[in-house]
């Protein structure tokens, strides 16, 4: 008699747990384990991951090295987590700038309509029509090569589609009642924005962030790839999978292989994450 | 009385005509203006950077006084900034992009012996995006579940799939160690040449066609779960007709947006693929030029790359004008 009970419980909890997280647990599994690739990745290297070793270069995975030396010796495992901070967290940095920007933008064109939110908008238009590389390209031919260009560059390149999908979206709020219902209490617009727009807009705003981040991690590993970004000795898997092309050409794939692996990896575990969050909250699932 | 019917469609049909060349002139002179205003800001770029504008032009170097004299006179570096910019446009649109500071060369001809290379390259991987992506799109709307969820598993790696790890892998397996396919260079012409784009081309197209495969699956599911969609099949037409005449022509619209913004991002994603399989095209041309700080160059492949991206997306733009006759009441 207990059973058909048992069940129902486990259900129930179940229903709950679903209901609590938006994420899978396999995405959490994830996001955690690059988040600990992102912050703690440079002090689980063993190894220097600069240490040149020409007595033993392009070797393959051995108890000292796991994944094998590169070729001038350095240890392919501790320079992967050496540059796990640079491949991470150089495209959240791009992700964040670009959804803080595009959001303000957005809400601001939206809110003030008329002539502002036409020449805002028309603005936009033209900054879209630059592809995210592209500008990234022509800001390091000006201002040199480095990470901090490409980061600056690439965010530039992101806001005015973000501000696009922000401003579709805040023009929609803008006609809601309960805005309207404020202003007539006479609450300032500034504060209707903070502590009521902004907080509803927020799940639709972190989706777009989240699958931006792929495009952004492959534009500015595009970029490490070039040479373009992260400048040597400083690892990062972009430039790596460019350090290991020649040696995978002639039968030493560890370095260019596993650092691909990692981009590829990392962008499956965000766009997945998006991905359900975007059913989640756009009311797909429920 | 109703007029006669053939002669209310005529009129419609030469209304609607003038409505869609109304659009599209519309949509012409927006393409002007977004080029006008594209072209001021690789221009006026240079003027961001601090410092004077000649060590940006000459990227550093220390050049003699008859050189620099030379630059300021070619930039008309004297003159009120928009007489600068206005001179600029005006021999761009001659062809005349200035010197190249390291080659002494015309840029218009470093980049003009370079330009057929880069665009072979582009359509040849459009073509790909267009014809797999597609039917990878159709494959996933009307398959079988698995059918769907394996498109689907594809897709998702597709997508995650930097182009110079693409690029990589296809030369390590295809290309060294099968023998398959060259490594580099562009050949001698006609066939030889397919046969040397084929790599990058796949390599280039990987990332779009797996974004346009998506799109496609999406939109034609959601015109396939619509009401008229049943209501055509209880009028008995075969499955085939359903989708051919009615899913695919309304998914059509947002596949064709997908598409423009796939295949302009093409020539973003050149630069990388030109310069792995060192190809000779003005991709590889613009991270020489950015590598040696060589500005003319860059501003001018940036200026055509950017030209290319505006134009291809309006094209999209037309089609959907001719697409969807509802836009076209709309405009009115």
């Amino acid at each position: 008699m207990t059973r058909p009970a048992t069940v129902h419980a486990a259900g129930d909890i179940a229903l709950a747990q679903r209901r609590r997280s938006p994420l899978s647990v396999g995405s959490w599994i994830g996001l955690t384990f690059l988040a600990v690739l992102a912050v703690l990745g440079p002090w689980l290297a063993l190894k220097d991951p600069n240490a040149i070793d020409l007595r033993n270069i392009l070797g393959d995975p051995s108890p000292q090295h796991w994944l094998g030396v590169d070729s001038t010796g350095r240890d392919i495992l501790s320079r992967l987590l050496a540059g796990a901070p640079v491949s991470l967290l150089g495209p959240l940095v791009v992700v964040i700038l670009a959804t803080i920007a595009g959001s303000a933008l957005g809400i601001f064109s939206a809110w003030r309509g008329g002539w502002i939110d036409t020449f805002i908008s028309r603005i936009l238009d033209i900054l879209f029509a630059f592809p995210a590389l592209l500008l990234a390209f022509l800001a390091i031919a000006l201002f040199g090569t480095g990470l901090q260009a490409a980061v600056i560059a690439l965010a530039v390149a992101y806001t005015p589609y973000l501000a696009r999908l922000v401003r579709s979206v805040a023009l929609r709020e803008r006609q809601l009642p309960y805005v309207a219902a404020l202003e007539v209490q006479g609450q300032r617009q500034l504060r209707i924005i903070v502590a009521h727009v902004i907080p509803r807009l927020s799940p639709f705003i972190l989706v777009q962030a989240t699958l931006s981040f792929g495009y952004a991690l492959l534009d500015l590993a595009a970029l490490n790839f070039l040479g373009f970004g992260a400048q040597p000795p400083q690892a990062d898997w972009g430039s790596m999978v460019a350090d290991g092309l020649p040696a995978l050409l002639t039968g030493h794939p560890y370095e260019a292989v596993s650092a691909s692996l990692l981009i590829v990896v990392s962008v499956l575990i965000v766009n997945s994450a998006g991905e359900q969050l975007a059913d989640r909250w756009s009311g797909r699932d429920d | 009385m109703r007029p006669p019917l053939s002669a209310a469609r005529g009129e419609s049909r030469a209304r609607s005509s003038v409505r869609l060349a109304r659009a599209i002139l519309v949509r012409l002179a927006w393409l002007f203006v977004t080029l006008l205003a594209a072209s001021f800001l690789i221009f006026s770029a240079t003027f961001l950077v601090p410092g004077s504008v000649i060590s940006t032009i000459t990227g550093g170097r220390s050049l003699g006084p008859d050189i620099v004299a030379q630059l300021r006179a070619q930039y008309r570096l004297d003159d009120p900034f928009l007489v600068q910019y206005w001179t600029w446009l005006g021999n761009v649109l001659q062809g005349d992009f200035g010197f190249s500071i390291v080659s002494r060369e015309p840029v218009s001809s470093l980049v003009g012996g370079r330009l057929p290379t880069t665009l072979a390259l582009v359509v040849y991987a459009s073509l790909l995006v267009l014809i797999v992506g597609l039917a990878l799109g159709l494959l996933g709307a009307v398959g079988r579940p698995a059918v769907d969820r394996s498109v689907m598993a594809i897709t998702s790696v597709g997508i995650a799939v930097p182009t110079f790890v693409a690029a990589a892998l296809l030369i390590s397996v295809l290309s060294v160690a099968l023998g398959w396919f060259p490594v580099v260079g562009v050949g001698d012409g006609g066939l030889d040449t397919l046969w040397h784009l084929t790599l990058p081309a796949i390599s280039l197209s990987i990332l779009s066609t797996a974004y346009i495969a998506r799109v496609s699956r999406t939109s034609i599911r959601e015109q396939l779960d619509a009401h008229y969609i049943e209501t055509s099949r209880a009028r008995g037409l075969s499955e085939s007709s359903v989708i051919r005449r009615h899913a695919l022509r309304n998914a059509a619209l947002p596949i064709s947006t997908a598409v423009g913004i796939a295949i302009a991002s093409l020539l973003a994603s050149t630069v990388v693929v030109e310069q792995i399989f060192s190809l000779p095209g003005i991709g590889s041309l613009l991270v020489r030029a950015v590598e040696q700080k060589d500005f003319a160059v860059a501003q001018a492949v940036s200026l055509i790359l950017v030209a290319g991206f505006i134009i291809i997306n309006t094209l999209v733009d037309v089609f959907y004008y001719v697409l969807d006759p509802r836009l076209r009441r709309r405009t009115s």
